[in-house]
């Protein structure tokens, strides 16, 4: 797996911390099965590194599969027990589409803007 | 005459040398002193009446000191006692008989002689330090004349200074009349003279090196020789003209080496001054000329050189901007003046019969002079002629050596020249014309200026013929492109073209080599290639023959092996006979097929898009003339869309210093090295076929590619990893591309088409070389993925939420999703519309933290 990260420029999944409970993760370009392990850990890593919240940003991403999906799914079911939410913020249409399709927009509550999806958090 | 060194001569005038002038007015001195000693002894006797011993001694003793050497004391001694024999009378009995008087005069005597001897050894001190001072003096002389010679000798630059400055200094050094200083040159001596006076020295001359002078016989010879009398001057030298007036002269060799370049020589206005001591200065002088000569011989030399390189270059660089054969010529004749010293520069160049010289230009002469051969038929007996037609060089330092009919000798009479080489304008074996350099004084032409003026000429003949050949060439290939070339390559969708015609560049003759391209009624592409064996106006002509009755039955026939056949049965019943070559393809671009024909032509070339380059080895038949009822065979090709056809002449793949296959191999895989538009593979082939080397032959050459275009189907067969899903995706979003669908049709189909192969990746079981293929296609408004794997889905129904997603995105995204489990594998297609633009379909059946084990069809 991790020659499919070494193909991307810049990090696949950058976490920022935003406040002492909530992260932000910005996944950029194409978000696959290859870089799924590495979402994942990232978003455990918050998690178990005491983030109550999670904001993933999908702005910059091109492409995102169901295992990106399933990874996401699997950072809800982390933050369910603590009451903890994960939002997403999703700007493009397509990638919204994938939500819909899905029912994962019942899920995750989506946001057209990283600003949006930290307010009130 | 002359004379050697001899030992015993030298000694004999080392010792007397000094004195020998002096001796005989010593001698005279001595004779007179003693007369006076007689002149003494009778006054004394008449005034004393017998003079006393002591007079008689004083007296002796006064003569000898004047007298001063053994003659003069002789005689004193004899004046002496013959006086007092006459005064006195005496008789000798009385003096030998009186002891007394014995006594008297035996004292006497013995006083004298000791005044002798004492006077005579002051006389011998004096002497000597008179001829020591002398001595010095004139070394101090000539010391400062050899000085002077050699300060004037390291300031002397040209081999001519050099001469100049040793002739004058020789003459100041010695004290001689005149001195000359010659150097060998062939047969001749270059003379420089210096007068006696300070006037100017006279130029150099040349004379004969066999000429009777004690310079050339030096020169000659190699050995110092001198003359100590004019008779014998005048008799050994009779031609040493400068001679008279000259009692004596000196001549010693100038070498460089070991080896005799020269001589220098002085002549003296009185005999016998040629002294040992003259004849080692006047050895040193030459020694330090020839050491400046030298020197100065190779500073010159290099001046020349860096003059001669500063021409060249000019030259090179004002010949490398001028493609027109005017142009050369007015350059050449431009920058001709001066070349190894020429004074006039004349070119001509062949007429277009081929049967005279005609003057093209001349500068530094009055060209209406040159009238007289303005123009020279080549059967003229002439130099010009023969330097153009036997490619050589002659060189005449004297127009005597011209033949005597020769039209060109009374031309350059009348301008003067009395000096002239010829050299052939050209290259190789094409020669075009004649350069002539004139000069105005008489050159020796030694084998360094012929060698600068040849490479001159042969600069000026190589820009010569390359301007001539690129005209010709330009002119030949825009004949025949205007006759029998298309004027203009068919434009067809999805085809482009190039072609190339290349005259041969050995000969001038237009070859028999064609190409021509011209779309069909059915909308399929003709592509012809042929060759007419032979050269001239005869093959151009059969050459558009065959090009007109092709393009007829074309039209008429769609197979192509009916259209050779009729070209064969047409080209045998020419009177002439004539024999052919061709390649004759017809190119269906849509079906992306060709049926070809290849009578006895070198096979065309197919280029796939990746790269691979095979030759066409099908479909072969006779040379057209050989036999018009032979059978032809047609063979069909299928190409891949961006496959790349080269069609080409023998020229392309036959040369003389490789065999055909190596020929044939250099062309495949020039071109299979690129991956091009035809114009520039075209290129790319003929600077590596003919990479610095002659094309002999003429080349056409014709390319045709079908453009990838926008294809309806997608065929991929990759590895069941993730190094194949990637490229699937990269495949794939490129065909949905060039389909013109949109964005989020793009995305939807690729999204759903990833899910698929992710999973047949993800489940590919068995060896570890699994592959998946995805077969994409477009029918109509319709685009249909067929994604076929090894493995099997059943007993992976994604009870993992992680895995769990995929189907229900594929059938969110597509209109249909249709999963079969063959045998030996899974088959997933996924169809969706492009005109329905998409749109969220949640898959209601697919409850996301449900098992989402999808519908599935089994086979």
């Amino acid at each position: 797996m991790s020659d499919a990260t070494t193909t991307h420029e810049q990090p696949a999944v950058e976490a920022i911390r935003h406040s002492t409970d909530v992260a932000v993760l910005v996944i950029h370009g194409q978000a696959d099965l290859h870089t799924a392990p590495e979402l994942r850990e990232q978003l455990h890593g918050v998690i178990d590194g005491g983030a109550f919240h999670v904001v993933v940003d999908l702005t910059d991403a091109t492409f995102v599969d169901s295992m990106t999906l399933g990874v996401l799914l699997g950072g809800v079911k982390r933050l369910r027990p603590q009451g903890g939410q994960l939002r997403v913020v999703v700007t493009q249409p397509g990638l919204r589409r994938i939500f819909e399709i899905t029912l994962l927009d019942r899920v995750f509550t989506l946001f057209p803007t990283r600003e949006a999806a930290l307010d009130r958090l | 005459m002359s004379s050697h060194g001899h030992p015993g001569l030298e000694r004999l005038e080392r010792r007397l040398g000094p004195r020998t002038r002096g001796r005989v007015a010593a001698t005279a001195l001595g004779a007179l002193l003693g007369l006076g000693g007689v002149a003494i002894g009778i006054a004394l006797h008449s005034i004393t009446s017998g003079a006393s011993y002591a007079q008689l001694v004083g007296a002796v003793a006064l003569a000898m000191l004047l007298g001063g050497v053994p003659a003069g004391i002789g005689a004193t001694v004899v004046g002496w006692g013959l006086g007092a024999f006459i005064v006195e009378d005496p008789s000798w009995s009385s003096v030998f008989a009186d002891r007394d008087e014995l006594l008297r005069w035996a004292t006497s005597l013995l006083a004298a002689a000791v005044v002798v001897g004492v006077g005579w050894a002051m006389r011998r001190g004096h002497e000597r330090a008179a001829v020591a001072a002398v001595e010095a003096e004139r070394s101090r002389r000539r010391l400062e004349a050899i000085q002077e010679l050699t300060a004037g000798l390291s300031a002397a630059v040209r081999p001519a200074d050099v001469a100049e400055v040793l002739a004058r200094g020789v003459v100041e050094a010695l004290g001689a009349r005149r001195g000359s200083f010659g150097l060998v040159e062939g047969d001749e001596l270059v003379v420089a003279e210096s007068g006696d006076g300070a006037g100017p020295s006279r130029s150099p001359v040349r004379v004969p090196l066999s000429i009777r002078t004690p310079l050339a016989a030096a020169a000659r010879e190699g050995h110092v020789v001198w003359v100590e009398r004019r008779a014998e001057l005048v008799r050994a030298f009779p031609d040493a003209a400068g001679g008279a007036g000259a009692g004596s002269a000196l001549a010693v060799p100038v070498r460089r080496g070991g080896v005799v370049i020269g001589g220098m020589a002085v002549d003296f206005r009185e005999s016998g001054a040629v002294t040992l001591e003259r004849r080692a200065v006047a050895t040193l002088a030459a020694e330090l000329g020839a050491q400046a000569l030298e020197r100065a011989r190779l500073y010159e030399l290099e001046r020349l050189e860096a003059e001669r390189n500063g021409r060249l270059q000019s030259l090179t660089a004002a010949l490398a901007v001028s493609l027109v054969p005017a142009d050369v010529a007015a350059i050449v004749r431009e920058q001709g003046i001066g070349t190894a010293g020429a004074d006039a520069v004349a070119v001509h160049l062949v007429s277009e019969s081929g049967e005279a010289l005609e003057l093209e230009g001349a500068s530094g002469v009055d060209t209406t002079s040159l009238d007289r051969v303005g123009r020279l038929p080549l059967e003229r007996d002439s130099a010009l002629a023969t330097a153009f037609s036997r490619g050589r060089a002659s060189f005449h330092p004297s127009l005597a050596t011209l033949h005597p009919d020769d039209p060109l000798q009374p031309a350059l009479e009348a301008e003067g020249l009395v000096s002239a080489a010829l050299f052939p304008l050209g290259a190789s074996r094409r020669v075009h014309g004649v350069l002539l350099l004139g000069w105005r004084t008489a050159q020796a032409l030694a084998p360094d200026d012929r060698a600068f003026a040849g490479t001159f000429a042969s600069q000026s003949g190589q820009a010569l013929d390359r301007a001539i050949r690129y005209e010709s060439e330009r002119t030949i290939a825009e004949t025949l492109q205007q006759s029998v070339l298309p004027q203009a390559l068919p434009e067809v969708d999805g085809v482009t073209f190039a072609a190339r015609y290349l005259p041969g560049e050995a000969g001038v003759d237009v070859g028999g080599d064609w190409y021509d391209a011209f779309a069909l009624a059915d909308g399929s592409i003709a592509l012809v290639v042929g060759d007419v064996v032979g050269k001239g106006v005869q093959a151009a002509a059969t050459m558009g023959q065959l090009r007109n009755s092709l393009r007829a039955f074309a039209s008429e026939h769609n197979d192509p092996g009916k259209v050779v056949r009729r070209l064969s049965r047409m080209v045998d019943a020419l009177p002439e006979a004539p024999f052919a070559t061709l390649a004759y393809l017809v190119l269906d671009a849509t079906r992306r097929r060709c049926r070809y024909v290849v009578a006895g032509h070198p096979p065309p070339l197919l280029v796939t898009p990746s790269g691979t380059a095979a030759y066409l080895e099908e479909g072969r038949s006779l040379p057209l003339g050989v036999d018009g009822d032979a059978p032809v065979e047609v063979a069909e090709a299928v190409l891949e869309p961006g496959a790349t056809i080269v069609l080409y002449t023998d020229g392309l793949v036959e040369r003389r210093d490789a065999s055909l296959d190596e020929g044939l191999e250099r062309v495949r895989h020039t071109a299979g090295s690129v991956s091009a538009s035809p114009d520039t593979l075209i290129d790319h082939v003929l600077r590596g076929v003919f990479d610095g080397v002659e094309r002999d032959d003429d080349v056409a050459m014709l390319v045709v590619r079908l453009e990838p275009t926008r294809s309806d189907t997608l065929d991929l067969q990759l590895p069941a990893d993730h190094e194949g899903l990637r490229r699937m995706r990269a495949a794939l979003a490129e065909w949905l591309a060039d389909l013109g669908a949109d964005t989020d049709l793009r995305h939807d189909v690729l999204l759903a088409a990833w899910e698929a192969c992710a999973n047949a990746v993800e489940h590919a079981q068995g060896p570890a070389s699994a592959t998946f293929s995805l077969h994409a296609s477009r029918e109509g408004a319709l685009v249909r993925v067929r994604i076929a794997d090894t493995g099997s889905w059943r007993g992976q129904s994604g009870g993992a939420g992680e895995r769990g997603l995929g189907l229900p995105l594929m059938r969110g995204l597509m209109d249909r999703v249709d999963i079969v489990h063959a045998g030996d594998g899974t088959v997933v297609v996924l169809e969706r519309r492009l005109d329905a633009p998409g749109s969220a379909r949640p898959a209601a059946s697919a409850g996301v933290f449900a098992d989402t084990r999808a519908g599935t069809t089994q086979s």
